[in-house]
């Protein structure tokens, strides 16, 4: 056991060197940063786009009391609901028939607007399309009634005025904090998720130099392949644990700078200081479970196009994982939730969920076990395939032959 | 173990999908001695090889390599380079070299210097910090050659180590195996050149078709054929042609035949006295190539003249 770890220590200590200094090493840690930059970038944009474009606008051809009243009673209503509550409104003196000019303006694209109100605020009439024209008109009559309060007051000469709400705060409200739990569990599993895929494509590249250099024969030949397996996965983590810590420290320096952490995360029901470690931990997990997955599987490759072949459904696999993990987030069904927590492949996803949600401690201890019993047997096996495979066969490598003799011998 | 046994096989028996590719090979390595196992391509030297080393296990046969029944468990006093040589590109020959050693338990620093020691010996002092991409075909080679031999094993294990390699780094081979025999090391390879092994090997295996056709010393394969005569005679024909074995065969004026058992002497006072007038005679010990296509067949010693040609050409 000792030579086990003191062979996968070295076989460790080459791939985080070579990896490291890397020129895919530098990609992988600005990827994420890119990601979420680009992410950024597109949110902006669409969003504006969508400001522009999304909203509907509603003309309102009138005087310029009536519109005026409209602004004023559309500002404060924009500002309690959401810009998408209502239709933008844009003023448009009357010229001649309203009708027609309505009629014009719904006519010419440049107008860009969706609807048309006539008739101010005593009888408004409002034209537009027929799919949108019943919502617009719902929508507008809010407006209406709000401008047509806000000009009898000032017609009685009262200023206008909002109500007067006494604001008395709580510790917290549990409706916010399920829901906050919700988003944190969903966080946690999308991270593990992402950072392992990010991951799992980095060991790909380097199993496919490993073939393609045939050093495996010599890997093979001085160290028991338990061991190989072993060091890899182990410098793979090591290699990830320098990406989550940059990556963690980039991540809560712009949280701290835009927001203010306290206030804006709901904190797990476990709280901050074991959630990190967990979420350490089951991403440590998550990832060594599909990276042996991988370096097994992987491992039968010859080619580059053979890496991606066999890569594919289990990244197929991964997303389908992570959809039944996510799937257990805030419901009570606890046979689907125990089964995922046990199935190897969604037992981090689904407990670093329920580490957001339940205050609870024993159920992760009993998970931590389990997932490393988990990766001891998935190592074997993995190790398994590939002497049965790989060592014994791989002259010719075909595709399904790793599956049928791993499964049908011994 | 002084004076035992560094491998020893028995009855290896491997087959990869139904199909055989070694089968009953018996091996005995005495420690400290020079091995060679011969055979044409795809004979299943390489199978062998791996089984006996245990990257493979054998389907059927047992094997200890210097005592240990599991040979992983000898590792760290073995060397091996494989048939298919494989380095990481990216690595400089120093940690490549030192990475091998690593491997098979021997430390970093030790590993570094000797390392800097063995290719600055060998010329290869300039590419101490050149990845190995940098290198020629052969010059890799050597460095995993010495990667092979860095954690200074007892045994040494060499599949086709001349392949590859120009005259010049033939040369230093042989010399770089008969000075770590030399030193009790012991050392095994296969080729298909005779010649690399009839130079260094005390004992061969050789094999065809998967089968062990001959396992000793390479003296006695040589003693499974009789030494060749050929005579040249003054006198075309006479009665004394009588006397010459029944084998005997003329060509371009020379009768060659086996040497007969009662040796050269008798034969020739008959000649000289019958008046043949001997005008050339040479006897000549068979060499390892005559005795291999006697033990193995003329087909077989083709295919091996052919892939070293082939190989030649390459
Ligand atoms: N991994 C493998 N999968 C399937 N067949 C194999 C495998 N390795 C070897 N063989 C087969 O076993 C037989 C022996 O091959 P082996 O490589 O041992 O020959 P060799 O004597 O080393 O030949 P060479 O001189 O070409 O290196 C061949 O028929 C070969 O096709
Ligand atoms: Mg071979």
């Amino acid at each position: 056991m000792n030579d086990i770890f003191r062979a996968a220590w070295v076989i460790c200590r080459r791939d985080f060197i070579a990896t490291v200094y890397s020129r895919t090493f530098l990609i992988f840690l600005f990827a994420p940063i890119l990601g979420v930059g680009f992410g950024y970038l597109i949110g902006q944009m669409t969003e504006e786009s969508d400001r522009e474009m999304g909203r509907p606008k509603v003309a309102i051809v009138a005087p310029v009391e009536v519109t005026d009243a409209m602004a004023a009673a559309h500002a404060p209503l924009v500002e309690a609901l959401s810009e998408r509550a209502l239709p933008a409104i844009e003023p448009v003196l009357p010229e001649g028939d309203a009708q027609a000019q309505a009629r014009a303006l719904l006519a010419s694209p440049e107008s860009n607007v969706s609807a048309v109100m006539t008739g101010g605020l005593d009888r408004p009439i409002i034209y537009g399309a027929a799919d949108t024209v019943g919502d617009l008109a719902k929508e507008m009559a809010v407006v209406v009634e709000a401008a047509r309060n806000g000009s009898a007051l000032q017609g009685a000469g009262l200023p206008a005025q909002k109500p007067e709400v006494t604001i008395v705060t709580t510790e917290q409200a549990g409706g916010d904090v399920n829901m906050g739990r919700h988003a944190l569990a969903r966080a946690g599993q999308t991270i593990i998720f992402f950072f392992t895929i990010i991951l799992a494509g980095m060991l790909l590249s380097n199993l496919v130099e490993e073939k393609s250099s045939k050093v495996i024969e010599i890997l093979a030949a001085a160290v028991p392949l338990d061991a190989v397996f072993l060091g890899k996965i182990m410098a793979m983590l090591a290699i990830s644990m320098i990406g989550v810590t940059i990556w963690g420290t980039l991540g809560l320096a712009a949280v701290y700078l835009f927001q203010g952490v306290a206030g804006w995360l709901t904190p797990p029901a476990v709280g901050w200081p074991l959630y990190i470690l967990l979420l350490i931990f089951y991403f440590a997990a998550n990832y060594m479970l599909y990276g042996a997955l991988f370096v097994g599987v992987g491992a039968q490759a010859n080619s580059v196009r053979e890496v991606q072949t066999l890569s594919m459904p289990i990244t197929f696999g991964q997303l389908a994982f992570f959809a039944l993990a996510s799937a257990t987030v805030g419901q009570n069904d606890v046979t689907m939730t125990l089964a995922a927590a046990l199935f190897p492949l969604t037992s981090p996803l689904t407990m670093i969920a329920l580490a957001a949600q339940s205050p609870s401690i024993w159920p992760h201890l009993l998970a931590i076990a389990w997932q490393l019993v988990c990766l001891f047997v998935i190592v074997r096996i993995a190790t398994l395939m590939f002497r049965t495979t790989v060592l014994k066969s791989g002259k010719a490598g075909s595709f399904f032959g790793p599956f049928k003799s791993a499964f049908a011998r011994k | 173990m002084r004076g035992g046994l560094a491998i020893e096989a028995k009855g290896l028996f491997k087959a990869f999908d139904g199909k055989t590719a070694v089968d009953g090979v018996d091996i005995a390595v005495p420690e400290g001695s020079i091995y060679g196992i011969l055979g044409p391509n795809g004979a299943g030297k390489t199978t062998t090889i791996r089984m006996l080393l245990g990257i493979i296990d054998p389907d059927r046969g047992e094997r200890t390599l210097l005592g240990y029944d599991e040979p992983i468990k000898a590792a760290p006093i073995v060397g091996y380079l494989p048939e298919e040589r494989g380095l990481y590109p990216s690595m400089t020959t120093r940690e490549v070299i030192a990475f091998m050693g690593a491997l098979r338990g021997l430390p970093l620093e030790i590993g570094r210097q000797r390392a800097e020691g063995m290719l600055s010996q060998n010329g290869l002092g300039d590419y101490v910090n050149k990845p190995i991409k940098s290198l020629s075909k052969g010059m890799a080679q050597t460095v995993q050659l010495f990667g092979t031999i860095v954690h200074r094993p007892k045994l040494i294990v060499l599949d086709e180590p001349f392949s590859g390699l120009d005259a010049i780094n033939q040369g230093r081979l042989e010399s770089l195996i008969r000075a770590e025999a030399a030193e009790g090391t012991t050392v095994i390879f296969s080729t298909h050149v005779i010649a690399h092994a009839e130079r260094l090997c005390e004992r061969i295996a050789i094999i065809a078709g998967g089968r062990l056709r001959f396992e000793g010393k390479v003296a006695e394969a040589r003693d499974r054929l009789r030494p060749q005569v050929r005579l040249r005679t003054r006198v075309e024909d006479g009665a004394w042609r009588n006397a010459l074995p029944g084998n005997a065969v003329k060509t371009d004026g020379h009768f060659q035949f086996e040497l007969p058992e009662s040796g050269i002497e008798p034969l020739l006072k008959t000649l000289i006295d019958g008046g043949a007038g001997i005008e050339e005679l040479s006897i000549e010990r068979p060499g390892l190539h005559d005795a291999f296509v006697a033990i193995a067949g003329d087909a077989v010693a083709r295919e091996m003249e052919n892939s070293t040609r082939v190989e030649e050409q390459a």
